[in-house]
């Protein structure tokens, strides 16, 4: 069947591609180095001195940073739902394969995970464990894991009742196998879905924790960062104050199109389905 | 629902003890403690011993998780060992800011998301409504922090409007303290609001569809009118459930924004207990955080099914 | 003069015919300006560094003296904004080779009603030398020159000390040498009782401090009625609420890249004051590579101070060489800029003749309450970068650097901190200190400066110390800030200079 491919696909799928492009050249080049301080021609506008965005409040180039920032943000992006995704999906899985006293643990202590906000879980973490881009993305990832969990395991639950399944276990397939035969492959798109919306909130976590101070630390670029610095100067340089901001907002956009869209693609029952959960 | 209410209200103790030792634990194997903070510059190993000993540092673990426990219970929630200052009171002092800030969030989300939801769940095939809808997808995607920084840049430091940070005590200047909570509050509830136009406009989609609607309509009442007379009750429902779970991002909200406009509330307490190894402070302020979401989210849990018949039959 | 008045304000008063101070208080409150213009007398004064206690004597954090010292507690001599020793309870004293003398004066009462008495001054310096003391002074070492302490009669008190000591005098205005009494100690902390020109009225946390005027006060009375301290550590908020009318000054301007702004309005003043402050790149000299003098003198000529200058106080701060920053608190400063000068050439010959050619890691912690020096470590870092140094950062808040840098482990290769404490050289003479500076030659130096009581030869020692810091390359000297305040103009009398550790307001008014 040929659908026509949902708008907030292609609009996502643009966006996210663009911040994944401007990472991998960043990593290879950028116009200037990004730490490279020229007190001499702070805060010059843009294209001014040559710098096509601008300097900062240290005469860094605005746009290289920016670039570095990119890389930053995919990163913290790709640890943590890697970390959410390897605890939270086997929880939920195993959950929703054993049922009883293990489901009920399992649910049990991602409530009272849910209930710690993210934001306060890893001002924690950033205590016992000095603030840091890993601390910030190990406590964001721990943070994400009950929801994994939950999603996971209500969807595991459906495909638990199909009949396919019920045969599958008469037969007298052990846990592991139904999990890695029928569960995950019939889960994956839940997984996904979950995944990519995970992306655009650990884009936001990982900005305001570094704004705050307790995610990535001075010395690698990051948009959260560059905001709290530009805040001193937004008097004087307003636009400081914008390009790091719209680079966030843009890739949060871009990563919860994707999500939709490929939510939409898949199969327009998973929002009832995952909204059940 | 007896035997439902009894059920959840014992999960909720169960998940409030986990959250405690939880809290206790994390909080108890912080690097550098108290004793050295005060005595900063001064420190040496025989005064940080008698100066440990004489704020309880020497006693084991349990036995200060269980005086810590018992104290929240008699409302006795110690004494910061830094400022040396009850932290009840100031957690009191601190509410006088945050909970304005809280509530004046949520306002502004709400003024924000009804009429708009409405209107582009109304309007949902037509321009304005995607417009709207398109609009809201974009405030999701704009950090709080960042819509406060927007705002003093423009309200702030070009027109000079309001300052772009710090309280003015209530006691002093009570107008003042509302114009020093108008921009936190803007800030905060505008993202709110961006999240929750979504969830009314879904909500005023689904209930166009119902039956009760469709009657409304033939009875002559035209698409407002019906909304207005039958739909925005039912449509009320998933609204306030999406408050109520909101309380967890007001609060994540509250404590970025305090930072961004320099508002002495429970957030920046927090954020500053935590830099100066105030551990009294800090477990006390993540135990009410936390206990403040569990609790709203059983109410909300329970009020859900009570107004919803489908959901109580099941 | 007895009542509450000065005599201006009292022929003010009189003409307006406004009789009690309540209602005077009222017109105040209202802000009318009635009649005559009536004088505002309520000074609200931004500060960035809320106090963490307050207590003088228990706790080194600089906003505590800041706020409250020569305002609410008093010492045996205050130190003026320039860093002259004046009296305070203390209105003469005599020095009699080793022994002080100070006569007390006879009319200081506490603010709980009591008398001030020298077994107060007693009390107080007992318990500032006693090492058991808890939480023990966080200056036990300006004692440390002291043999005894006296109680001649109850208004006059004799210190005696081992020898002559240069600074026991100028140490005696600092916070921590605040005179506190027996009957209130132990709730200071939290309700100061001083016998000071104002009152402690309320703190509330992370907002303000208010300070009331002290009618009974012994000596000339404050002007003002009272005082607000607002806690506001973002400086463009600062300097907002200063421009929306919020603030009638600035205590600490960090801020600078605003002051233009401010220099041109007419409804401020600017007040630029002696720099004060000694901003260094600490160097952990114990720490591996950085043992070797050549590393460190590398280091040193790696970093520009015109770019720090410039990049961080917007030009508002004066080079420094060595560990003395040109103001009167500290006569004996010399120029030492040009030992160890910037040569990023030089540097890396250096490290390569070090063995470090092939490049070198180090550790750097700032400290992130603080503005310069979460600045200056991106220009360190791009300035070593440039000599083939990589810098990993790793910043900290200001209670754990205390407790793990300053204390504690002091596991760190660079910090970047300023030393705001006055005369404080003497602590390159201890080799625990917390940059691990050996010398025991240059530490007798210290010990002969401090005792000589010949100015001449005093301060050519102490240029020889500072010297041989400097070519030690110990730290990297940096820069002294500018002591910066900003009020509006019709505030008079604000005290411009920071060499005092106090904010004294009791000469203060509104014009």
């Amino acid at each position: 069947m040929r659908r026509r491919l949902p708008p907030s696909l292609l609009a996502g799928g643009v966006l996210v591609a663009l911040v994944v492009l401007v990472a991998v050249v960043a990593t290879i080049w950028t116009p200037r180095n990004p730490t490279q301080v020229d007190v001499v021609r702070r805060l010059s506008g843009i294209g001014q001195n040559g710098f096509l965005l601008g300097s900062d409040q240290l005469g860094r180039d605005e746009l290289s940073l920016l670039m570095a920032g990119a890389r930053t943000t995919l990163l913290v992006g790709v640890v943590t739902v890697v970390i959410a995704v390897a605890v939270g999906v086997p929880l939920g899985g195993l959950a929703a394969l054993f049922g009883g006293a293990l489901e009920e643990a399992v649910m049990r202590v991602s409530d009272v995970l849910l209930a710690f906000p993210a934001l306060v879980l890893a001002i924690l973490f950033a205590a016992v464990f000095r603030p840091g881009t890993v601390t910030a993305m190990a406590a964001i990832g721990i943070a994400f894991v009950p929801s994994f969990a939950r999603v996971v395991r209500g969807a595991g639950l459906q495909v638990m009742e199909q009949d396919y399944v019920t045969v599958a276990r008469g037969w007298g397939s052990g846990p592991l196998r139904l999990m890695v035969r029928h569960l995950l492959p019939n889960v994956g798109s839940v997984i996904i879905v979950q995944a990519t919306v995970a992306f655009a909130i650990a884009i936001l976590a990982e900005a305001s924790l570094s704004y705050l101070g307790l995610g990535t630390t001075p010395g690698t670029p990051s948009w959260g960062l560059m905001l709290a610095e530009a805040q001193t100067y937004l008097a004087q340089a307003p636009l400081l104050g914008v390009w790091p901001g719209l680079c966030i907002g843009l890739s949060v956009l871009g990563f919860s199109l994707l999500g939709d869209g490929i939510r939409d693609l898949l199969d327009p029952r998973l929002v009832e389905r995952m909204a059940q959960t | 629902m007896g035997p439902l209410i009894l059920s959840r209200a014992a999960g909720l103790v169960v998940a409030l003890v986990a959250a405690s030792v939880l809290i206790f634990v994390v909080v108890n194997v912080l690097p550098g403690d108290p004793a050295s903070v005060i005595l900063g510059t001064a420190a040496t190993p025989g005064a940080l011993a008698q100066l440990r000993q004489q704020l309880g540092l020497d006693q084991p673990a349990w036995v200060r998780y269980l005086e810590w426990v018992g104290g929240m219970l008699h409302g006795d929630f110690g004494i910061s060992p830094i400022s040396r200052i009850p932290v009840g009171p100031e957690i009191l002092q601190k509410l006088t800011v945050s909970a304005p800030l809280a509530l004046g969030g949520t306002l502004v989300a709400l003024v924000v998301a009804i009429p708009l939801g409405a209107l582009a769940g109304i309007r949902h095939r037509r321009p304005s409504g995607v417009v709207i809808s398109a609009l809201s997808l974009g405030g999701m995607a704009v950090p709080a922090f960042w819509a406060g920084l927007l705002l003093i840049s423009l309200f702030a430091v070009r027109l000079q409007l309001v300052p772009s940070g710090g309280f003015v005590p209530w006691s002093q200047d009570p107008l003042g303290s509302l114009t020093s909570l108008a921009l936190p509050c803007l800030a905060l509830g505008l993202v709110q609001g961006a999240v929750l136009t979504r969830y009314v406009r879904s909500a005023v989609i689904d209930v166009q569809r119902q039956d009760f609607m469709r009657t409304a309509r033939a009875q002559g009442l035209s698409r407002w009118q019906a909304l207005v007379r039958h739909g925005f009750r039912n449509a009320a429902i998933p609204v306030v459930t999406v408050l109520g779970i909101q309380l967890t991002s007001l609060i994540v909200g509250a404590v970025v924004i305090e930072n961004v406009f320099d508002l002495p509330g429970l957030g920046l307490l927090l954020f500053q207990a935590v830099g100066n190894r105030d551990l009294v402070t800090v477990q006390d302020l993540v135990m009410l955080l936390t206990a403040a979401v569990l609790v709203v989210n059983l109410v909300v849990d329970l009020s859900y099914r009570l107004l919803d018949p489908r959901i109580r039959a099941r | 003069m007895t009542a509450g008045f000065t005599r201006r304000e009292f022929l003010r008063w009189g003409g307006a015919g406004v009789a009690g101070l309540a209602a005077a208080e009222l017109v105040a409150a209202c802000g009318a300006e009635g009649t005559g213009r009536v004088r505002k007398d309520t000074l609200t004064v931004g500060i960035v560094q809320e106090p963490t206690s307050l207590d003088p004597t228990a706790d080194a954090t600089a906003s505590i003296a800041l706020l409250l010292r020569d305002n609410v507690y008093e010492g045996l001599v205050r130190l003026s904004p320039n860093g002259e020793v004046l009296p305070q309870l203390a209105t003469s004293w005599q020095r009699q080779d080793n022994v002080y003398t100070f006569h007390l004066t006879p009319e200081a009462r506490w603010h709980d009603g009591t008398p001030f008495t020298a077994q107060d001054v007693k009390f107080s310096f007992d318990r500032a030398m006693n090492p058991s003391t808890r939480p023990p002074n966080p200056h036990a070492d300006y004692w440390e020159p002291v043999q005894s302490v006296d109680v001649v009669d109850p208004h006059t008190i004799r210190v005696t000390l081992k020898e002559y000591s240069f600074n026991f005098l100028f140490h005696m205005g600092a916070g921590s040498a605040s005179i506190v009494s027996p009957r209130t100690i132990a709730t200071d902390a939290t309700h100061p009782i001083g016998t000071g020109p104002f009152r402690f009225q309320s703190w509330n946390h992370g907002a303000s401090l208010t300070l009331v005027r002290n009618d009974a006060y012994w000596g000339r009375k404050a002007r003002l009625r009272k005082v607000v301290f607002r806690f506001i550590t973002d400086p463009t908020a600062m300097n907002d609420a200063l421009l929306t009318g919020g603030l009638d000054a600035i205590g600490q301007v960090e801020g600078t890249q605003q002051l233009a702004a401010f220099k041109s309005n007419p409804r401020f003043r600017v007040m630029e004051g002696q720099p004060v402050g000694k901003v260094i790149v600490t160097i952990n000299n114990a720490s591996g590579p950085l043992r070797d003098l050549r590393v460190r003198r590398a280091l040193s000529r790696a970093v520009n101070r015109r770019s720090w200058i410039e990049g961080i106080w917007n030009g508002y701060a004066v080079p420094i060489g060595s560990h003395a920053c040109p103001n009167q608190g500290e006569p004996y400063y010399i120029d030492t800029t040009s030992i160890n000068p910037y040569d990023p050439a030089q540097a890396r010959q250096l490290l390569q003749a070090a063995g470090y050619g092939s490049g070198l890691t180090l550790r750097l912690a700032p400290i992130s309450d603080f503005a310069y020096s979460m600045q200056g470590a991106e220009i360190l870092q791009s300035e070593l970068q440039e000599v083939g140094v990589k810098v990993t950062q790793q910043p900290v808040r200001f209670a754990e650097w205390l407790a793990t840098i300053f204390t504690g482990p002091q596991n760190f290769d660079l910090t970047i901190v300023d030393h705001v404490e006055e005369r404080d050289i003497g602590n390159y003479g201890n080799p625990a200190y917390y940059w691990h500076y050996d010398n025991p030659t240059l530490a007798g130096w210290l010990r002969q400066a401090d005792a000589d009581p010949d100015q001449t030869s005093r301060n050519a020692l102490y240029a020889k110390i500072q010297r041989t810091i400097a070519e030690d390359a110990v730290n990297i000297f940096v820069a002294s800030p500018h002591s910066l305040a900003v009020t509006a103009a019709d505030v008079r009398g604000y005290p411009s200079g920071a060499v005092s550790p106090s904010l004294y307001l009791a000469d203060t008014y509104f014009a």
